[in-house]
């Protein structure tokens, strides 16, 4: 009897236990984008909320991706509508979840891939997405509590997100490009063997779906170097795939070190971001331009106007 | 940390063996008295080569740059123009902790406290013993071992009043002095800006900075101890009510202050070298040495202990001539105290002197936290200047600054109850394990909530960590 006391008494301070902590996840779990850590919960997925099959490009990797590319400049000059589904050290593995959300709802013509995130390990602690991390990662919530954080439950589909995936930075931190990329000649850095299993299947998925896939590399000199380069160009000519890399001197695309990043090289600002977009917008209306349309005067496609009026407003 | 082990243990193994190699008995009285010094001039010669290579590694891999730039900077004053390698090696942890707490064990073998262990292992475990590797404190051979060695089985009890603690420790580090780290940051990382009561303020939340982490860093180490059935050495006794900076040092870093008194002090005090010194000179001379001497080295090595650079030396020093105005000023002041009528319990004359004490030790804190002497004494200066208007709330924001207060209070409140007489592990170690239980949780809960860390907070590096 006493026993049996013992063991209810110890199963019931669990279950309270573990009720009132993850009433503590919810609560501080960002309930929206504008929330703190809003926009690393729920940037990734804002394409959930988009219209059904109105995203014509999709833009995968990790923090690279929300930094360096503007889905409201390639709207502007081009009229392509975008998502830059790009979240914090994202792996490949979890690109292939997003990916296959992204064709319940999306019928995208191509898929660009930057591809440091393919170099990028799974680590589960730094995943945002685990719900029972919330208080450790979104800890700093607590100065902006609002009554409905304590009965809503984060829902990461249907959350509109204006800027389509762009985190903007307007900030200047110049970067001292001394020994940039390395050596051209370095012995190629092959990206781990379980990502290329789950790039693979990220190619089938896409042939299959019949979207063209295009790798990119966007500058970002500290993560990026000639070894990782001469790897994935020998692997886009055996996946027969193109490779876009910025930040070799062959692809034409000018660096600013002094105004294109915002924290000395490892990401691009608003300013670094428009002239990459801008590239690789001039790169898919030359190579993709039968697949592609001009969306800027369909009636459909009238929002994305705000989109592009927002981003200008910002700017 | 191995060679540590290894030397300490071998050393006091050999120091245990040298008598034995002498049979005293039968002897007659005098030849037993020679054959006696005979042995302990050998155990001495062992220490003394034992220090020289354990000190040896410390000050290779901790102090080596800053002698050798210092020697290099009095030649070149000299005219002598030399050179001296940069040594760029990562510093073990808790090296100065493991060192001093190694010393003091083959000392003790040596004074025959205890005999030296025969168990490599046993040694192993006690230079290495995790939780105390970081911020201390030291712990001594005789008090730990038995513990450690106990085999007691984790117990329930032990388990919850050592998470209580650790959970308290974590509750003073990401509460109090992760924030307070903000305030005294955001005035010394501008220092030239500022001066007036900004300046004191910078000190003020430095102070509560450095006492918050450091003794929460210390109830960690005890609480995980604790778990063990292992109980440290107790290292703070509420040491912002002492009334002279003597009582301070008795109360802050307590295994530091007693380590130096066993194994710095004591042994200078009743040297012969300093009898001989002290031998012919008039009584009030003579007493005045036996403390000036040794606290010089006290106060000189525990500067030195603090960091390899010149500003941690003054600040020991600071200390010392503190402590020697203070001996050469209280007989003074009692008799005039006394003739007065007035007591040492007086409430008037406690009040001053624990403000008195307060500001040298704030003065020793800004030495302390200062970037170096010369921002120390630009500082010191501008305490009585004007300088920009400090915005505190654009420093730390205003709800991270209630939170702040707020944690503030409760450790005041916590060291009330200490005044009051008030147990507050007692009374926690007689609640039931289900009220125990939850009130964990909610520190716990409190803690990861709304502990300054990650996100949106920059880390301060853990200062006695640094040592």
């Amino acid at each position: 009897m006493k026993r049996l006391k013992i063991i209810l008494t110890v199963s019931s301070c669990f279950l309270i236990t573990a009720i009132i902590y993850m009433y503590i996840c919810l609560i501080v779990s960002p309930k929206s984008i504008h929330d703190s850590g809003g926009t690393k919960y729920y940037r990734g997925m804002g394409f959930l909320a988009e219209p059904e099959n109105s995203i014509d490009v999709m833009v995968y990797g990790n923090s690279d991706v929300y930094a360096g590319f503007v889905p409201a400049k390639l709207y502007d000059e081009f009229g392509y509508t975008s998502y830059a589904s790009g979240t914090v050290l994202q792996t490949i593995g979890d690109i292939n979840n997003l990916l296959k959300k992204t064709l319940r709802t999306q019928a995208p013509k191509v898929a660009i891939l930057e591809v440091d995130c393919l170099y990028e390990k799974r680590n589960k602690a730094l995943d945002d997405s685990n719900f029972l991390l919330a208080p450790f990662v979104f800890h700093v919530r607590w100065k902006e509590l609002k009554f409905r954080d304590f009965y809503t439950i984060p829902n990461r589909s249907k959350k509109y997100d204006i800027t389509k995936g762009f985190v903007h930075s307007d900030e200047i931190n110049k970067y001292d490009a001394g020994d940039y990329m390395g050596n051209k000649n370095q012995k190629p850095h092959p990206i781990p063997r379980r990502n290329l299993k789950h790039l693979k299947n990220f190619i089938k998925i896409c042939r299959t779906n019949n979207i063209k896939i295009l790798f990119l590399e966007l500058p970002s000199a500290s993560s990026w170097n000639y070894a990782k380069h001469n790897y994935m160009n020998y692997l886009s000519k055996d996946l027969n795939i193109p490779f876009i890399d910025l930040n070799v001197k062959d692809s034409n695309f000018n660096i600013d070190f002094a105004k294109d990043f915002r924290d000395k090289g490892d990401h691009m600002n608003v300013f670094g971001a428009e002239k990459a977009t801008t590239y690789v917008g001039r790169y898919l209306k030359e190579k993709y331009s039968s697949i592609l349309s001009d969306r800027r005067n369909v009636k459909e496609y009238a929002h994305w106007q705000e989109v592009v009026d927002h981003f200008k407003k910002v700017l | 940390m191995i060679t540590t082990i290894l030397i300490s243990y071998s050393a006091a193994i050999i120091m245990d063996r040298i008598p034995l190699k002498y049979s005293l008995e039968g002897l007659p009285k005098k030849e037993r008295k020679q054959l006696r010094a005979i042995i302990k001039k050998k155990k001495r010669f062992v220490l003394a080569i034992y220090v020289i290579i354990n000190i040896g590694i410390l000050l290779t891999l901790k102090y080596f740059n800053f002698f050798a730039s210092s020697s290099i900077g009095l030649l070149g004053w000299l005219g002598i123009n030399v050179s001296a390698p940069v040594i760029k090696i990562a510093l073990p942890l808790g090296i100065s902790y493991y060192t001093l707490q190694s010393i003091s064990y083959v000392v003790d073998v040596l004074r025959g406290k205890y005999k030296a262990e025969k168990n490599i292992f046993k040694i192993a475990l006690f230079i290495s013993f995790f939780p105390q590797m970081h911020e201390g404190p030291f712990g001594r051979y005789d008090a730990l071992m038995p513990q450690m060695t106990s085999g007691e089985q984790i117990k329930i009890n032990n388990l919850y009043n050592g998470i209580a603690q650790m959970f308290w420790g974590m509750f003073k580090i990401f509460m109090v002095a992760n924030r307070a780290a903000i305030i005294s940051d955001a005035v010394f990382k501008n220092h030239e800006s500022y001066g007036g009561f900004t300046v004191i303020i910078g000190v003020i939340a430095y102070t509560i900075q450095l006492y918050a982490e450091f003794s929460g860093y210390i109830d960690v180490a005890a609480g995980v101890s604790k778990i063990f059935g292992i109980g440290l050495a107790k290292n703070f006794d509420m040491p912002f009510l002492a009334l002279n900076v003597g009582d301070f040092w008795r109360r802050w870093h307590i295994s530091l202050g007693g380590w130096f008194r066993d194994y710095i002090f004591y042994p200078i005090s009743t040297s012969r070298a300093l009898m001989k010194i002290v031998k012919n000179l008039p009584a009030f001379l003579a007493n005045l040495l036996t403390i000036t001497i040794p606290l010089f080295f006290v106060w000189f090595l525990t500067g030195l202990w603090h960091g390899a650079s010149s500003k941690y030396i003054v600040y020991g020093l600071y200390y010392f001539v503190l402590m020697i105005i203070f001996n050469l000023i209280s007989p003074l002041v009692n008799r005039v105290l006394s003739k007065n009528n007035i007591t040492s319990e007086n409430r008037l004359i406690k009040g001053l002197r624990l403000t008195k004490t307060l500001i040298l030790v704030g003065i020793g804190m800004l030495m302390f936290r200062a970037e170096n002497l010369l921002v120390f004494r630009q500082m010191l200066g501008s305490v009585f200047s004007r300088g920009s208007e400090f915005q505190l709330f654009s420093a730390i924001e205003p709800n991270d600054f209630i939170i702040f207060i707020l944690s503030f209070i409760v450790i005041l409140l916590s060291v009330i109850m200490k005044l009051k007489d008030i147990d507050i592990e007692s009374r926690f170690e007689a609640l039931s394990s289900y009220k125990k239980y939850w009130i964990c949780f909610c520190v716990f809960c409190i803690v990861v909530i709304f502990g300054a860390y990650g996100l949106g907070y920059i880390p301060p590096d853990p200062i006695y960590g640094g040592f």
